[in-house]
């Protein structure tokens, strides 16, 4: 990069990143980002932790969709009309999670201004208290309100699929949080793969770019094998873990779930 | 990082294949044999990667030097040069002032009567009085009858300016020491095309004065204008354009850009804030001192033409009436 290195413009966490929250970013759409936070969310569920999931997909929310809610309350609500985000969360009984729905096609969300990002930040770590984990189903895309959520989060998931797009963008991200100088902690879910094998290999070409030009390996979490029981349970609107739970997927989902339910 | 996978009947073969495209710093992400064939990812991370692609190098290279040498924040110029590099062709200027259309909302407050008072709004010494004193006289030239307002009673002589630059442009003046007052005054503005309102410099940092600029503002029915001069820090220029945008400001005049050398700064808070430019002050002259601030004006600021371009100059030759403040 020739572009001298200034200071941010972005706000950044300016606290500690909050304990228990886990951002779920990709850089590019269409990598299965928000399946894999809903059945995450699920699977920390089952393992008996109070989660909520927000949706913070700011422009282009599906959670509700893929879970067929109708929400009473949305994030609109919370970032338009100071609604607290504890009213906002919804239960959906079906997975014990609580959900903060997003709003699709309110475009003014994907450009918050820096402090009612910041506000909405704050609101976070202040529901974070209730729950044991708190997802976070970021945007696609690298832009500010993502970056700086993912720097409110303890921890950063980084979902990639083998595409050379994908990679390109999820190195992006990790590069971008790193310049940001974000303390959330990076790791990568390589999804749809088509074995664990090729999704190692996939991982082992992001690594390798990080470690040549970022100077660091975000480690592996998890690898997601491709699997047209997801793709089912999307259509049906039905989580995956009730539908399918002794799927390939579902079962990898959950060795992920199992080491986020432990990490402090 | 620009990332490719090449295919080829040999790891020789592959690697050509990759220095071919990539060059000779390109880095072997992974190979694979796949049935005879071998595939090879490899990537590059240069400043061209992010930069223009579908631009001649040359051109990409100079916009780039040229947003670093104005400290335009990093996230910021990499999405100005993505923009470029989606661009076709042309000079770097032209490439540059696109995509700083694309980036950035023009709308200068000389092209349209606004169909509200504009309320001046800045720090102290932002240039906010003579900035009211060259749209009024931009007023005149376009036939507009124009009102000014100061609620600026506080500074010394602050009235006596209003008053100077009134007579000398012809235009009624008013001043309000409170919302309600403010309210009267800005009743007896109807048949005026452009009311103008000045406001005493504010502190963002103060919650009690950025709440006294929306009550003004709401008071008024008025949008407000922040006025801020180039050449600042470009951080700071950036969370102070965030406050007055939390207060309700929409558009941006930038203001003293003759004397600074680095525009960082105003593109940075026009960023932060999500504001419009609406307006350059480029001279202390108040016939001509103001110019409508377009995308291709921004862009000569940022990349002149020619070393013998560096500055942007009014619209009107009419230098008469000159200002002091």
């Amino acid at each position: 990069m020739m572009i001298q290195e200034t200071r941010r413009t972005a706000p950044t966490a300016a606290t500690a990143p909050i304990a228990n929250a886990i951002a779920v970013a990709s850089g590019k759409g269409g990598v299965g980002k928000t399946w894999l936070s809903i059945t995450l969310a699920h699977a920390l569920a089952n393992l008996s932790r109070r989660t909520v999931l927000i949706d913070g997909d700011l422009g282009l929310a599906n959670v509700d969709i893929q879970l067929g809610l109708a929400p009473e309350l949305d994030l609109a609500d919370v970032l338009d009309n100071n609604v607290p985000l504890a009213q906002a969360a919804q239960r959906h009984e079906p997975t014990g999670l609580d959900i903060v729905a997003g709003r699709s096609g309110v475009a003014s969300l994907a450009t918050l201004s820096p402090a009612r990002l910041t506000s909405f930040g704050r609101g976070i770590a202040d529901l974070s208290g209730r729950y044991d984990r708190v997802l976070i189903d970021l945007g696609a895309g690298v832009e500010r309100p993502v970056r700086y959520l993912a720097g409110a989060a303890q921890r950063t998931i980084v979902v990639t699929n083998d595409e050379p797009t994908s990679l390109t963008d999820a190195y992006a991200l990790i590069k971008l949080l790193m310049q940001d100088g974000a303390k959330t902690k990076v790791s990568v879910v390589v999804n749809a793969a088509a074995s664990k094998a090729e999704g190692e290999r996939t991982y082992k070409t992001l690594a390798k770019a990080c470690d040549t030009f970022l100077k660091m390996t975000p480690p592996l979490l998890g690898v997601v094998r491709r699997d047209p029981k997801v793709r089912e349970a999307i259509r049906a609107q039905a989580p995956l873990l009730t539908r399918h739970p002794s799927s390939e997927a579902a079962r990898d989902v959950e060795a992920i779930a199992q080491q986020l339910a432990q990490a402090s | 990082m620009r990332l490719r996978t090449f295919t080829a009947p040999s790891i020789s073969e592959a690697m050509r294949q990759v220095r071919a495209a990539l060059g000779e710093d390109a880095v072997i992400l992974s190979t694979e044999q796949v049935g005879k064939q071998v595939k090879l990812t490899a990537a590059i991370e240069s400043a061209r990667s992010v930069a223009a692609t579908a631009t001649a190098p040359a051109a990409g290279d100079d916009i780039e030097t040229a947003l670093h040498y104005h400290s335009v924040p990093r996230a910021l110029a990499d999405r100005l040069l993505a923009t470029a590099g989606e661009l076709e062709g042309g000079s770097p200027q032209q490439v540059l002032t696109a995509a700083l259309r694309a980036r950035f909302d023009f709308r200068p407050l000389t092209d349209h009567k606004p169909g509200r008072p504009i309320l001046l709004a800045g720090l102290p010494g932002a240039g906010k009085s003579a900035t009211l004193a060259k749209l009024a006289a931009r007023a005149k030239v376009n036939g507009w009858a124009a009102t000014a307002i100061t609620c600026d009673l506080a500074k010394a002589g602050a009235i006596e300016q209003l008053a100077t630059y009134a007579r000398a442009l012809e235009i009624p003046a008013y001043r309000a020491k409170d919302a309600a007052t403010l309210r009267r005054a800005v009743a007896k503005t109807e048949t005026s095309d452009l009311t103008l309102i000045d406001t005493l410099g504010t502190n963002p940092l103060k919650a009690g004065d950025l709440a006294q600029l929306r009550e003004w503002a709401e008071a008024a029915g008025a949008e407000i204008v922040l006025v801020m001069a180039a050449g600042g820090d470009v951080i700071e220029s950036a969370e102070l354009a965030a406050a007055y945008a939390e207060a309700g400001a929409t558009r941006l005049v930038a203001t003293k850009v003759d004397v600074a050398r680095r525009y960082g700064g105003i593109l940075a808070a026009a960023e932060a804030g999500r504001l419009a430019f609406a307006g350059l002050g480029t001279s202390p002259e108040i016939a001509s001192g103001l110019a409508a601030l377009r995308a291709d004006q921004l862009c000569r600021l940022i990349l002149p033409a020619s070393r013998a371009e560096t500055r942007t100059t009014g619209a009107s030759d009419n230098k008469s009436l000159s200002g002091t403040a």
